[in-house]
């Protein structure tokens, strides 16, 4: 679970996250709506415990983030840039290390399976692989790092649909598997195909947040819209 | 776990293989060539063994049974054997009544290092320098954005995420770093190690130091840019301009004593410090009969001038002078050793030299013992060898003067246990800002 309350966080004279209260269940997918600079990212990273806040909490798993104690969540960047002379296999390997997770060999390559990702490549280097399939990587490795709790900055970003369609695919599962899920994101499509709540931020602040179910037949870009005032 | 993989991509990059390869050239170039240019002396000595034996066997007058050779700036006198080296000395220090060394073979002559640019790439231990100047460089090719790069990427995030801490993941880099590097110096590795494990433990712990200063500068960057810039002004502050910074004050607060003050008022004494000639010798002659011009040769066999040092000498025994300029050379020694430790750089190479016998004070501390020395052996010249004694036979009556080793090893283990306390301090500071959140806003966040 991911609880966030009266989280800020400036930069300078820029307020980037303004008193932002969000909350995440296990099980549960929240997708952050918001335009270049709404401070999506920059919550992420708060989240992640990478830059420290100004003030608010942040709670995710049970453990309070601050200075010096960061949470047990996994993140998948918006371009997953990995080790190019490793191969999944033994960058899982290494991220599991760093994690202090212990994982086999059969459930590394489980979690590259799951991730869609074929037998076949488990033992490429990556310096081949296209960006999808180092999304496949990234999800794999959030899967072995045994975090509760995902955090994703714009994963369908770049990806082409049969890609985006299979990402949205292990989101689910993950979700299904009892993950909390957090992401921010321009894509509506992919807010409305895996998303149960969202939030719309808008120069650091939550200026909306519904359950997806109470839209209704309202369309997500719609309301997107309305709320964003055109 | 971490440290095997961290490894094994870095070996699979063509940048570590790159920089080992380059370090490793560099590294085995200055000691062969350090090894070929000790041989050429070893050989030219060789050779005037054999032409002075030769001399000998012509019916050579006994008087001179003794000789000496200048090879550039040094100079060798030797006796009638092979393995008669009287001593090996510094003809740039001539002026200075001599700093007579002995040894055997007298191949290892660190003044010659120390005066001539050249020489601190060939010099047999001037790998020292080369490893101290080009191992920082070899860190900042390697691992500038070793952090750097993750975290513009969000790889460090992903990492660093679940993670308790990045202690282990920074160490394993640090680790990986070093290890190219000490490939990469393996030919200098293994010199020093001959010289003294105190030095290769030097280098290990002078390189693991460079590894972690490079790999915490990236991890504290807020991008690559950022830490190639510090890294490299790092390493031109601590590597280059403090050591030569350092030098100059010293150098400008104890100016090198004018050797020709010493001769002051002396008649004929500035041309006795820059050309032997027939009207000096005779002059000379005429106030010491002992000296023989007829007997000298200059060229290979520098007889003459070693009449001259010897001339030398007496003119200022005479005098009993007693230099101020041994006051501030001692004064000006002293304060360079210090100076060097404000450097990583000049530290490692003056601990390398301090470990090998080559300091400036270790140098003055000889001259005293060599001046006793002097003594010795103008004694034996004036007494043994002018008096005509067939002593040359006798290897055994010739002044010795062992080397004075002087290795002060216990600076070499200081030095290596800071050089680990320093990497460690700085792997320990790197942890500690990534663990609080020490992440420089990148720009989407700003």
């Amino acid at each position: 679970m991911i609880v966030v309350e009266q989280l800020v966080k400036t930069f300078g004279e820029h307020r980037a996250v303004d008193g932002l209260d969000l909350r995440v269940e296990a099980g549960e997918v929240y997708a952050l709506l918001g335009g270049n600079g709404a401070g999506k990212t920059t919550t992420i990273h708060l989240l992640l415990g990478l830059i420290p806040a100004d003030s608010g909490t942040i709670r995710i798993d049970g453990v309070d983030v601050k200075p010096g104690v960061r949470p047990r969540a996994a993140f998948v960047p918006e371009v997953v840039d990995l080790y190019p002379d490793l191969t999944p296999l033994e960058t899982l390997e290494l991220f599991a290390s760093v994690a202090s997770v212990d994982v086999d060999a059969k459930a590394m390559s489980g979690a590259l399976l799951d991730a869609g990702l074929e037998s076949r490549d488990h033992t490429r280097r990556l310096r081949v692989f296209s960006k999808g399939m180092r999304q496949k990587v990234a999800l794999a490795i959030a899967r072995i790092q045994g975090a509760r709790a995902l955090l994703l900055d714009e994963p369908t970003s770049g990806l082409d649909p049969r890609a985006a369609a299979q990402l949205l695919e292990r989101l689910s599962a993950l979700k299904a598997a009892g993950a909390a899920i957090l992401m921010s994101t321009h894509d509506v499509y992919t807010v409305s195909a895996v998303a149960d709540r969202i939030g719309i931020l808008r120069a650091g602040r939550l200026v909306d947040a519904c359950d997806k179910s109470e839209l209704g037949e309202r369309d997500v870009a719609a309301w997107y819209r309305e709320t964003m005032g055109g | 776990m971490i440290l095997r993989l961290t490894r094994r991509a870095q070996w699979r990059s063509s940048r570590a293989r790159a920089v080992a390869a380059a370090l490793f050239s560099a590294s085995l170039a200055s000691v062969v060539l350090g090894a070929l240019l000790g041989a050429q002396h070893r050989a030219a000595g060789e050779r005037d063994v054999a032409s002075f034996a030769a001399r000998l066997e012509a019916g050579a007058p006994e008087k001179n049974a003794f000789y000496l050779t200048a090879y550039e700036d040094v100079i060798v006198a030797r006796g009638a054997s092979a393995d008669a080296v009287l001593a090996a000395g510094d003809l740039a220090a001539l002026p200075d009544a001599a700093i007579l060394r002995l040894s055997d073979p007298p191949t290892t002559i660190p003044s010659l290092a120390e005066r001539s640019p050249s020489a601190l790439l060939l010099g047999s231990l001037d790998f020292a320098w080369v490893l101290a100047l080009l191992l920082p460089l070899g860190a900042i090719a390697l691992a500038y954005d070793s952090v750097s790069r993750d975290r513009e990427r969000g790889t460090l995030a992903m990492l660093l995420g679940p993670a308790r801490s990045s202690g282990p993941l920074l160490f394993a880099r640090t680790l990986a770093v070093a290890e190219v590097l000490l490939v990469g110096a393996f030919p200098g590795l293994l010199a020093s190690f001959f010289v003294d494990v105190s030095a290769a433990v030097v280098i290990v712990a002078y390189t693991f130091l460079i590894a972690a200063i490079v790999v915490a500068i990236s991890a504290r960057a807020e991008r690559s840019a950022v830490a190639l810039a510090t890294a490299l002004g790092a390493w031109l502050t601590f590597g280059v301009a403090v050591p030569l910074s350092a030098s100059a004050v010293v150098r400008a607060s104890y100016p090198e004593p004018d050797p020709r003050a010493r001769l002051a008022g002396e008649k004929g004494a500035d041309a006795v410090f820059t050309r032997a000639t027939e009207g000096i010798v005779a002059t000379e002659v005429g106030r010491d009969p002992e000296m023989d011009p007829e007997q000298a040769e200059d060229g290979e066999f520098s007889q003459l001038r070693y009449d001259f040092l010897l001339m030398r000498e007496r003119l200022r025994r005479k005098r009993g002078a007693r230099y101020e300029s041994d006051r501030v050379q001692t004064q000006r020694a002293e304060t360079i050793e210090l100076a060097a430790w404000l450097s990583p750089t000049s530290l490692v190479a003056g601990v390398l030299a301090d470990v090998s016998g080559t300091r400036p004070l270790e140098r003055r501390a000889f001259e005293k013992d060599a001046s006793a020395y002097r003594g010795d052996v103008e004694r034996f010249v004036r007494d043994d060898i002018l008096a005509r004694r067939s002593v040359l036979e006798d290897p055994e009556r010739f002044p010795r003067l062992d080397r004075v080793p002087a290795k002060r090893r216990v600076t070499a283990w200081i030095a290596a246990a800071l050089f680990l306390a320093g990497g460690i301090g700085a792997w320990f500071e790197a942890t500690r800002r990534l663990n609080q959140g020490g992440f420089a806003p990148t720009k989407e966040d700003a």
